[in-house]
């Protein structure tokens, strides 16, 4: 072969080698930068046991997330739970049953536009649905605009993961004339566990720290509340009112919180990866 | 061997050919609109014999074997015409239950096919469509169908473990066990070596030789000497017509079909 070709060729590919370290290593830095920055800021707060005991406070009093991280739990929890069945049923029907047809083409096409919505519109959607008509903000209508949230990223990983499970195996279960549900249920599924498992983490990811779907629905509270028909606090929320203050102390609660999610959603992240392990051997 | 040899070894007759299992009648079949990948078969299937389907990539070969237990089902837009009578009733009714067919139809498929699911309930799964069996007649039922297939000895202690952990020939016979647990009376295997070793491959021969006495097999191949080695009936397959049916040794040493001849010979194909 023409060697200037080569000599071209192995120019190419390094320029292309280093743009690929380059752009990893800025993109590690960065995430990097916010974790560190996050344990300088945030441990301090979080190394006093009254976070987790004493409610959010007045300006100028100390005080802990108590009422915050537990409305952050209920809400995203709550959230999970509605979404996370409808939305691998979703994706389920689109793969299992309408695969490659004009009406899964469409749900698809709406999904993927969900997926990409603004979430403070979803916030202003649940505001005009569960809170005007109501009267007054609730933990509720958090939940449900949390859940409208995750829906599409959990549709959209139960189609991927179902779409990567071999053909070949659902033949083979078919072929010893096992019904539809069956396979669906035990090898499709299973075949798709840890997949699956990821689409919710991830969706847990997301909505854990969102803010602006709650402000418009579950607002805040300084107080500790259970009534999920009353508003309710969240880190999130209460990162936003307390970041943006002048008073110290609340700045400290703030990055508190902001560590809280940020480790919170690594430990999960892990959690999910070992359990995925484990199940495959 | 399905002939008699004489002293000299020439063959000189063949076994009179035993009941038909499976009695298929100018079947026809359509991926999509009209344009047919089979064009009018007409074959019989020898009860408890082995019947190899020979031919080119793209005879049609496969999708005759994925006719016999109407697995294309699956995919809307395929259909078959014509008549396949399994003992005497036609599976291509639609009133034909699939599940009761599946029962009786068996299939193993080339690329092996372990459900993500362990070794035991691999098995158990396909027994457990049909039957709720007390937890001591599963064990036994899963043991009986592993020995069946030759692989009890290389799993027996490891049944809680994954079917995904084995090597490929051995899951190859644990797709095997879980299509003989259910007790199926035709067994249909679509190229089941041809993604196996060589050593694997004999096992699976072995094993086919060991099965032919109590089912009726079906199978598959690439490899002509593969049909030789274990097919007592033998079609050679081309562009969707059955070109010539007959007794392994007939079909491969005195066909009486130029086609045939040119392509057991390697001549093309």
């Amino acid at each position: 072969m023409d060697a200037a070709l080569v000599r071209t060729r192995k120019r190419r590919n390094r320029v292309v080698a280093v743009l690929s370290y380059a752009v990893t290593a800025l993109g590690l830095l960065i995430l990097a930068a916010i974790l560190w920055s996050l344990v300088i800021n945030g441990v301090s707060a979080v190394s006093h046991l009254t976070l987790f005991t004493e409610m959010t406070p007045p300006p100028g009093s100390k005080g802990g997330l108590a009422n915050a991280i537990f409305g952050s739990l209920v809400m995203t929890g709550l959230g999970t739970l509605i979404a996370t069945p409808v939305g691998i049923l979703a994706g389920t029907f689109l793969v299992e049953y309408r695969r490659g047809t004009a009406i899964a083409e469409l749900v698809q096409f709406v999904n993927d536009m969900l997926v990409s919505a603004p979430s403070i519109i979803v916030g202003l959607f649940v505001y005009t649905m569960l809170v005007l008509p109501f009267g007054h903000f609730s933990a509720f209508a958090g939940a449900i605009s949390l859940a409208i949230i995750a829906l599409p990223v959990i549709v959209r990983t139960t189609q991927d993961m179902l779409l990567l499970v071999p053909n070949g195996l659902r033949e083979a279960a078919f072929a010893l004339g096992a019904p539809k549900w069956k396979v669906i249920t035990t090898v499709s599924y299973r075949a798709a566990f840890q997949g699956l498992l990821t689409g919710v983490l991830l969706a847990v990811a997301r909505i854990s720290g969102e803010t602006a779907p709650l402000l418009f629905t579950a607002l805040n509270n300084q107080f500790w509340s259970n009534d999920l028909t009353k508003p309710m606090a969240s880190l999130p929320v209460t990162i936003y009112q307390f970041a943006m203050s002048p008073y110290a102390d609340w700045r400290s609660l703030a990055w508190g919180g902001a560590f809280l999610i940020t480790f919170a959603v690594l430990i999960l992240n892990i959690g999910a990866r070992a359990i995925a392990a484990r199940s495959r051997s | 061997m399905s002939m008699l040899m004489d002293p000299m070894g020439e063959a000189t007759a063949f076994e009179q050919m035993p009941g038909a299992k499976i009695r298929i009648k100018d079947l026809r079949f359509y991926y999509k609109g009209d344009v047919a990948a089979l064009k009018g078969i007409n074959l019989e299937l020898a009860e408890k014999r082995v019947t190899a389907f020979i031919g080119p990539s793209g005879c049609g070969k496969s999708t005759l074997l994925r006719v016999l237990n109407r697995i294309y089902d699956l995919y809307p837009g395929q259909r078959a015409t014509g008549e396949v009578l399994l003992d005497g009733r036609n599976i291509l009714e639609p009133a034909y239950d699939l599940t009761e067919l599946r029962s009786k139809v068996g299939m193993v498929f080339q690329k092996p096919t372990p459900f993500p699911l362990s070794i035991y309930e691999n098995i158990a799964f396909g027994i457990r469509l049909y039957q709720r069996l007390p937890k001591s007649e599963m064990d036994e039922r899963v043991e009986w169908a592993l020995r069946k297939a030759a692989l009890w000895d290389e799993v027996k202690d490891k049944l809680k473990q994954s079917g995904m952990g084995l090597s490929g020939g051995q899951q190859q016979r644990l797709c095997i066990a879980r299509g003989i647990a259910v007790k199926p009376e035709v067994l249909l295997l679509d190229e089941p070596a041809s993604a196996l070793d060589p050593i694997s491959t004999a096992k699976i021969e072995q094993l086919i030789d060991e099965l032919r006495t109590d089912y009726t097999i079906v199978i598959v191949t690439h490899n002509m000497q593969q049909a030789v080695r274990v097919a007592d009936y033998t079609a050679f397959m081309y562009l969707g017509n059955l070109v010539e049916f007959g007794p392994t040794q007939k079909l491969f040493q005195n066909p009486d079909e130029q086609q045939t001849r040119d392509y057991v010979t390697g001549r093309f194909g």
